[in-house]
């Protein structure tokens, strides 16, 4: 474990805009956010700042906020990072020899940007890759037992099998001893064995059970009758 | 007979820039059939990482006219640059041509591109990713058109991805035809689509039922029993270099 506590040193209503009100600020103004578990998921609607905390806490560990490693520096044009990194006291209990941030939104990104790094330890290959085969051969050649890996939604772009490979992936690095702090919206993500999960909704931060979280429950609920689902969804419809 | 885009077809001369498309397994597909039609208002293209979903889709759109990078449907487009144009032709149909061209990978620089220029729209890059797609959907996708998707569900949660379900069945309603390329089970459901499945080997299975797509039967089988299944997986995955 190395990153193992999480707080927030400004008064929210000093942080600006559309942080103040996000629910895991006003969470983290309570007290702070520990981390216990080899692997913590964070799940919540659309919204709820999962990702504008992810980013931060990979800032906060010195890593490149559009994803990559600590010594990746690149961005998008006029990269809007949040400011909540500076507002954030993170503890840790010693410092990661590797540490990653994986983000599946910027990922085509992070292939440009290895591309041209020509030797960069063989990671120039990404974009001949399809972005399951790409997503992976990250994984497989930048995290390992020993480091502090953040992801943020990972699982986009990818099949459903690809997703249950991911699974057995970053459950074996937890295992191994790595530290794995990962925002998802997927179902087969939260199942990662060992992994605490962490709820944020509109009322608050809670832990909770695999079979509790939000994800979990509509996707079971949509599985057990999809044309029921997809039935009330189109005539529940109310279009102006 | 399909209003935007009847069926797409494959060329004779590959380009040499595009010959690699023949190795991917749709373009296979297509190459054997030697044209794929569209039957439904609604298509959705589904299939494993790499089986060139996404490049199957950059090919119907850069021949309606979209610009490769996605976004609206300006007209002004002249794809000749683009080495897709010497693989396949699409046909249209009656209608003249407008809609939206929703890319997966890039619409984040799609985004940073509108900027607050874009006039009535909000800074996309205040939003989240998933927030973002929901915005141009309920915002861009409005009325007849050809609206082309590629994953739309990357980072919307599956309630999220259920309203969108409900956006797409109520444009195809309103004589809109979708195309979507998709992973997601929940967008599998819509009402009256026509799946297409690719698989790697080279095969395209169509026009069956959602319930027998693998994306939905690996869900469904999952939710048999999520730990056991999360435990086989680690094991499975314990030696195995993902890459291949």
């Amino acid at each position: 474990m190395f990153l193992t506590k999480v707080s927030l040193l400004d008064h929210p209503e000093s942080l600006p805009g559309y942080l103040s009100s996000l629910a895991i600020v006003e969470y983290l103004h309570e007290q702070p956010l520990e981390f216990r578990a080899p692997i913590t998921v964070i799940t919540g609607e659309n919204g709820v700042g999962k990702s504008t905390l992810v980013e931060a806490l990979a800032v906060g560990m010195r890593l490149n906020p559009s994803g990559g490693s600590r010594h990746a520096n690149f961005g998008r044009e006029g990269d809007i990072v949040s400011s909540l990194h500076q507002s954030l006291k993170l503890v840790r209990r010693e410092n990661p020899r590797d540490a990653f941030f994986f983000r599946g939104e910027t990922m085509y990104n992070v292939a440009s940007y290895y591309e041209e790094l020509m030797g960069e330890k063989n990671m120039h290959d990404l974009h001949k890759m399809s972005h399951g085969e790409s997503v992976f051969a990250v994984i497989d050649r930048r995290f390992n037992n020993q480091g502090f890996f953040v992801l943020d939604e990972p699982e986009a772009g990818l099949s459903m099998l690809r997703q249950l490979e991911l699974l057995g992936k970053l459950g074996n690095l937890a295992r191994g001893g790595a530290q794995i702090i990962m925002a998802t919206h997927s179902p087969i993500l939260l199942a990662i064995p060992g992994a605490e999960i962490l709820e944020i909704t509109s009322s608050g931060v809670a832990k909770v059970n695999f079979e509790d979280a939000e994800a979990v429950r509509a996707a079971r609920e949509f599985v057990a009758d999809p044309r029921g689902t997809a039935a009330f969804l189109t005539a529940e419809e109310d279009h102006q | 007979m399909m209003p935007y885009i009847t069926d797409i077809a494959a060329l004779e001369h590959v380009g040499v820039a595009a010959a690699w498309t023949e190795k991917v397994p749709a373009f296979r597909v297509l190459r054997e059939k030697r044209m794929l039609d569209f039957r439904a208002p609604i298509t959705v293209i589904t299939g494993e990482n790499g089986v060139g979903k996404s490049t199957l889709l950059e090919a119907i759109a850069i021949n309606a006219g979209f610009d490769t990078a996605g976004g609206e449907h300006t007209g002004k487009f002249k794809p000749s640059d683009n080495p897709l144009q010497t693989v396949a032709k699409a046909h249209k149909g009656k209608e003249p041509m407008r809609g939206y061209f929703l890319r997966a990978e890039t619409h984040f620089n799609v985004a940073s591109g509108y900027r607050d220029e874009a006039p009535g729209w909000v800074n996309l890059h205040h939003m989240s990713h998933g927030e973002s797609v929901m915005h141009i959907v309920q915002n861009a996708f409005v009325g007849k058109g050809l609206y082309l998707m590629d994953e739309p569900e990357a980072g919307l949660s599956f309630i999220r991805q259920m309203a969108i379900l409900a956006e797409l069945n109520f444009l195809a309603e309103s004589g809109a035809q979708i195309i979507i390329v998709t992973h997601s089970p929940v967008l599998m459901a819509i009402p009256g689509a026509e799946i297409w499945e690719f698989s790697a080997s080279g095969e395209l299975h169509r026009g069956f039922d959602f319930e027998v797509t693998t994306a939905f039967r690996a869900l469904r089988d999952f939710f048999e029993d999520p730990e056991e299944i999360a435990e086989y997986m680690m094991d499975v995955m314990m030696d195995n270099k993902g890459e291949s």
